[in-house]
């Protein structure tokens, strides 16, 4: 059972040994709330016979004492087992979502919503917070002291428990179909409100676009319209679901009715006495409403499933392994007939084979498309390939941990990622032992200085979120002096220096020329004439090596390469006239 | 106060619909009443039976009674479901129309606004917050209307059938009451807020942390960083759990209390009989019995309300913070341009008030001229050129379109009159053919293929599944940032104003779409008066005029070649230029 709670729930085994305590606790509580009718019974009872005997008073007394007794301890006991479990195991969650995520390929990071997923999650534990300390244990309580004070009711008096209870199952059984009808409708509702976000987003993304061409009226035409499908399917939805919690509410209410109804009836016949009459009123009376409750956040229990599919597909999603020993001889980067494709059913490499040698400058040219950032980052373990093998210095790089592979490689991407803290602190990400003297002689190479000396705090500004405060060149520079301070023996530059602005690009081109030095330096360049100094070109056309060579032997064969050559030349010349 | 004037505000917004909300309130009212009644009716029936026993073959209305108990049972229930349809009803309606609102109030705000903003994080305030209110209206204030009714109508009918017995059993009412307060007073409110601080520092710290790692992880150092991360969610946990502890007591007696009801009841009878019991002080007492749970239940109800409208404030807020930016000003008679000229005066520009990015900058471009912004990123061209078409206001000094301020020229005018090849232009998910029919939307499909073949876009269309039919943003369909430039070109030209700024930023494409792209703009420009924003300079080299800026001003201006013999910023930064051109990928020779 706790195997099978960790599995359904996500929990760790504590969480789930805790949960059932949870349950257990609010079952306790149930009950404890039950004791007071005893107490009332004989009560009654007593009143009945002409009054309170003397000698009892002190047992009613006490019995009151006893009563509000119990309710304070096993509130205490419910509070502790769910609250204080809950926040624990809560902890436990994301520090172990924290965890999964490091381990993750980065290829995971190459999807565009991430920002996005990580609130989503984070607001999903802060859910299931809710769900595991209220809901489930209130749902499940209720129902398990439910049934045990319905067993003592049918050994009490057979005829009138059934009049109380046969409305239960019925209740149940309209909520658990309720349950395979709201999915259906909510899977309709959430395409509309995708269209809807969707919408909505583009529109913000593109309002540039549409101002300046005297479309936003009509764009928001559309937009409202997908905006009031989501109305329509709310309502929808909402009268749906509406019929069946009705009608499950209705019949509970139903059960106080019949209790009335058959005792009448049984009153009548006489083989009822008072008593026992009254007694099934008063517990009925109390029986349906927490189950009410606990039914009320059913739905919530449900939409818990939603919010661990998406916990689990993070859990679930299958991490690189490999050793933490490097055996590699060299740092010749070799492509062994790669293929590779990040779908089923599409091809983005075919048939890769290359070396880019120890060092040497190898570049990768081709029109977009063509597979360049792949093959870079295939070589960085990034996504494992689907066929063939990519070694570094002969050693399968398919069997290192994408870590410990990751410490031979110094990359530049186009993209730079920068966190909210210094300047220094930023540039210190490339080497967490470097003295504050290495990290700012990296950072001048990069040309940092020129405008990190401008800000208010100079090093020690901090730059807000993913660095809001800088340019695109200026965050390039960062990533670069990053690479400089890591100072690796392998080097990947995307399109390194495209954001930066005249002046810059030839001060951090000379510090590129010297940080290459003797290293495997592979380079994804547009501009041809970047890539003209090279050791080795290789042209990616359709998924497969087009051409391969020196730049000079490559411009002799007049192939796809000369022709880019040729094309960017023109353009450079290139007037508005 | 604060909630007041909020559920005013969301009701203004629910126009007509916000009858419904009443009509909600008004039925959950009434059926909170409606669901007394059942006890009145088995209270008949008790009666009846302590009247006839033992005899109950004397009872007549038992069964009547019994009937009538589940009747209004089933009446409450049901119009208790009818003002819960009402409020949702009207809470969608609210969502719908907030939604709208604030989105439309986005396209009219100045440009720059939504990256400022994130797109991101705009569409989450358009869209989430408007539907954190739902909750809040379709579900918490009925049941609050129902919560409120059912205690008052519960009142009336304890102190109706014995008073003392009543008021007896609301002493453990009234002190839950006060432990309640003490738990959702001011301490509560602040401690709600601290709650909501903790919860967002650690969303923000896994948003960094997600967002890091494949930066910490190429420099192999995810444990550090996993480490902070991990330091946040430790912080908020033992602050929850301090803060739970906390609550831990009153909550115990806040539970103890109300469902403590019984204990004063059993008080009650004890010292009330003591001189002997009547029939219908027993009666009373079991009805007391059987109808004070119900306290319990609407206790708990209010409890968790107080959480929920806060979360009410806060969308409110986050709306709010876009709604309360200002728009452009719209001219209320627009005037016409005279001609393609631009025309700057002493022109003042900051974003946040604080730092100029453009100072006093005048310059006059005549009707046909082509002209070239250029200078170090940062400098200020790009915020010029969105001046001059208004994408802001300038805080100080005049541009003027044909003669005639830009604030005084209707929106739709203006935009007709200039044309904006931005470096990173969008395009929707429509078809090319939609796509391109913006430029000008009574375009017939020739003029459209007309100005696709004119922007060089013949390879794209021909690579596509379905030609100029194909929609963008579909399964597999993507086009590359010089291709969607050139669709972007296309419907410039269709749209064919006539003066043209272009933002030239082709770094990304690939040499094949860098040319094509060219041939785009030359196409594009012809006749027209052009402003380009130019960041390889030896694009410049034919323009009519430069102009050079720095840090905000015009350093320089002149043709290529005046400025070049000049000897100034504009031939250092030539020199720069020429050496990068010249820069290749290789060791240093040492």
């Amino acid at each position: 059972m706790i195997k099978w709670l960790q599995k359904r729930y996500a929990l760790s085994e504590q969480g789930a040994k805790d949960l059932v305590k949870g349950c257990l606790a609010c079952v306790l509580q149930n009950l404890s709330f039950m004791f007071p009718v005893g107490l009332l019974y004989f009560l009654v009872g007593d009143l009945m016979n002409g009054g309170v005997p003397s000698e009892k008073i002190a047992f009613y007394i006490v019995g009151c004492a006893v009563c509000i007794g119990l309710i304070l301890f096993t509130t205490y006991i419910q509070y502790n087992a769910t609250y204080f479990a809950t926040y624990t195991e809560s902890g436990v969650r994301r520090i172990t979502l924290a965890e999964r995520l490091r381990k993750i390929p980065l290829s995971f990071f190459g999807k565009k919503d991430l920002a996005d997923l990580t609130s989503t999650i984070m607001a999903d534990c802060t859910f299931l917070e809710q769900s595991f300390s209220h809901f489930i244990p209130e749902l499940a309580g209720s129902i398990i002291s439910t049934v045990l004070i319905s067993i003592s009711l049918l050994v009490f008096d057979w005829r009138m428990a059934l009049a109380a209870l046969w409305v239960l199952p019925v209740a149940f059984a309209i909520v658990g179909f309720s349950a395979k009808v709201q999915e259906r409708l909510n899977q309709k509702a959430m395409d509309v409100k995708i269209a809807c976000a969707d919408g909505i987003q583009e529109c913000i993304e593109t309002v540039r676009d549409l101002k300046s061409n005297n479309a936003e009226q009509e764009y928001l035409k559309g937009l409202e319209k997908k905006i009031r499908a989501v109305e329509q399917r709310s309502i929808l939805n909402e009268f749906g679901l509406a019929a069946f919690v009705v009608s499950a509410s209705l019949i509970l209410k139903l059960g106080i009715a019949t209790v009335a109804l058959v005792g009448s009836v049984l009153l009548i016949g006489g083989s009822l006495d008072v008593l026992t009459f009254f007694m099934f009123l008063l517990v009925v009376s109390r029986l349906y409403d927490p189950l009410q409750g606990a039914l009320q956040n059913l739905a919530a229990v449900i939409s818990t499933r939603t919010n661990i599919a998406r916990m689990n597909e993070i859990l679930d999603h299958p991490i690189q392994q490999g050793e933490n020993k490097l055996s590699n001889k060299g740092y010749d980067i070799t492509f062994d007939h790669v293929g590779f494709a990040y779908n089923t059913g599409e091809t983005i490499l075919k048939d890769v084979s290359f070396t880019a040698k120890q060092g040497e400058v190898t570049a990768l040219v081709g029109p977009s498309g063509g597979g360049k950032t792949t093959v870079s980052r295939l070589a960085a373990r990034f996504w494992d390939v689907s066929q063939g093998k990519i070694s570094i210095g002969g050693m399968d790089i398919s069997k290192i941990d994408p870590e410990t592979l990751l410490s031979l490689f110094s990359i530049v991407f186009q993209d730079v990622t920068l966190f909210d803290n210094t300047i220094l602190e930023n540039i210190r990400i490339g080497n967490q032992q470097a003295t504050d003297e290495q990290v700012l002689a990296a950072a001048k190479l990069a040309n940092v200085d020129g405008f990190a000396e401008k800000l208010p705090e100079g090093w020690h500004t901090n730059i807000g979120e993913n660095g809001c405060e800088l340019s695109g060149g200026e965050r390039q520079r960062i990533s670069i002096a990053r690479a400089f301070l890591k100072n690796a023996p392998i080097i990947l530059l995307d399109e390194a220096t495209a954001s930066l602005d005249v002046e810059n690009e030839t001060l951090i081109q000379t510090a590129l020329s010297r940080l290459i030095a003797d290293k495997t330096v592979l380079v994804i360049a547009h501009r041809m004439r970047t890539i003209a100094g090279a050791d080795k070109i290789v042209v990616l056309s359709q998924g497969t090596v087009a051409e391969e060579g020196a730049p000079k032997t490559l411009l002799e064969q007049n192939g796809l390469y000369a022709r880019m050559v040729r094309l960017q030349k023109e353009s450079q010349n290139w007037k508005l006239a | 106060m604060k909630k007041q004037s909020n559920l005013s505000r969301l009701l203004q917004i629910a126009g007509n619909h916000k009858y419904l909300t009443y009509a909600s309130w008004t039925l959950s009212t009434i059926s909170a009443f409606l669901a007394l009644v059942p006890f009145y009716y088995i209270w008949q029936v008790m009666q009846e039976v302590l009247a006839v026993a033992p005899d109950f073959s004397r009872a007549q209305n038992l069964t009547h009674n019994g009937y009538m108990a589940v009747l209004f049972a089933v009446i409450a229930m049901l119009i208790y479901i009818a003002g819960l349809m009402c409020s949702h009803l009207g809470a969608f309606r609210i969502a719908t129309n907030l939604r709208i609102q604030t989105i439309e109030h986005i396209v009219k705000l100045p440009l720059g606004f939504a990256e400022s903003f994130g797109s991101g994080r705009l569409r989450k305030i358009v869209n989430e917050s408007s539907a954190a209110t739902e909750t809040y209206l379709a579900h918490q204030l009925p049941d609050r209307a129902n919560a409120i009714a059912t205690p008052c109508g519960l009142f009336v009918l304890l102190l109706v059938f014995d008073w003392r017995l009543g008021l007896l059993s609301l002493v453990p009412v009234v002190l839950g009451f006060l432990i309640m307060m003490t738990m959702t007073g001011q301490r509560m409110q602040e401690k709600m807020k601290e709650y909501q601080n903790a919860l967002d520092d650690m969303s923000n710290e896994a948003v960094e942390y997600v967002r890091g790692i494949p930066v910490v992880k190429t420099f192999g150092q995810t444990i550090f960083s996993f480490k902070k991360f991990k330091d946040s969610i430790d912080r908020y946990k033992v602050w929850v759990i301090a803060y739970t502890k906390e609550l831990r007591t009153p909550m115990m007696f806040y539970t103890a209390a109300i469902n403590g009801v019984f204990a004063a009841l059993i008080a009650g009878a004890l010292i009330f009989t003591g001189g002997g019991v009547t029939k219908d002080f027993l009666l009373d007492l079991m009805f007391y019995i059987i109808i004070t749970p119900i306290i319990s239940v609407t206790l708990t109800r209010i409890m968790f309300q107080s959480e929920n409208a806060m979360i009410v404030d806060d969308a409110l807020q986050r709306i709010d913070s876009v709604l309360n930016l200002q728009p452009l000003a719209e001219p209320e008679k627009g005037e016409h341009t005279k001609d393609a000229s631009v025309q700057l005066n002493h022109v003042h520009f900051s974003y946040d008030g604080k730092n100029k990015v453009i100072k006093d900058i005048s310059l006059s471009i005549p009707a046909g001229q082509t002209v070239a912004f250029v200078g170090p990123s940062g400098g200020g061209k790009t915020t010029l050129a969105n001046l001059i078409c208004r994408f802001f206001d300038p805080q100080d000094g005049q541009v003027k379109i044909g003669g005639v301020d830009v604030k005084n020229i209707a929106k739709e005018e203006l935009m007709n009159t200039i044309s904006f090849v931005f470096q990173n232009s969008r395009l929707i998910k429509a078809s090319i053919l939609e796509n391109v029919r913006m430029g000008k939307p009574d375009a017939t499909r020739e003029e459209i293929m007309a100005a696709l073949h004119n922007a060089q876009c013949d390879d794209i269309l021909e690579k596509l599944p379905r030609g100029a039919d194909t929609v963008i943003g579909t399964k597999g369909v993507y086009l590359s940032g010089g291709e969607q430039q050139r669709i972007a070109i296309a419907r410039v030209m269709l749209k064919n104003a006539p003066i043209v700024i272009l933002d030239e930023a082709t770094a990304f494409a690939d040499p094949d779409n860098e040319s094509r792209v060219q041939a785009a703009f030359s196409k594009l420009s012809e006749g027209k008066t052009v402003i380009m924003i130019a960041h390889r300079l030896s694009t410049v080299a034919g323009v009519d005029q430069i102009y050079v800026i720095e840090d905000g001003q015009i350093t320089e201006s002149g043709k290529s070649r005046e400025l070049l013999e000049k000897g100034g910023v504009f031939s250092r930064m030539w020199q720069d230029y020429q050496t990068s051109v010249q820069w290749k990928v290789a060791k240093e020779v040492q």
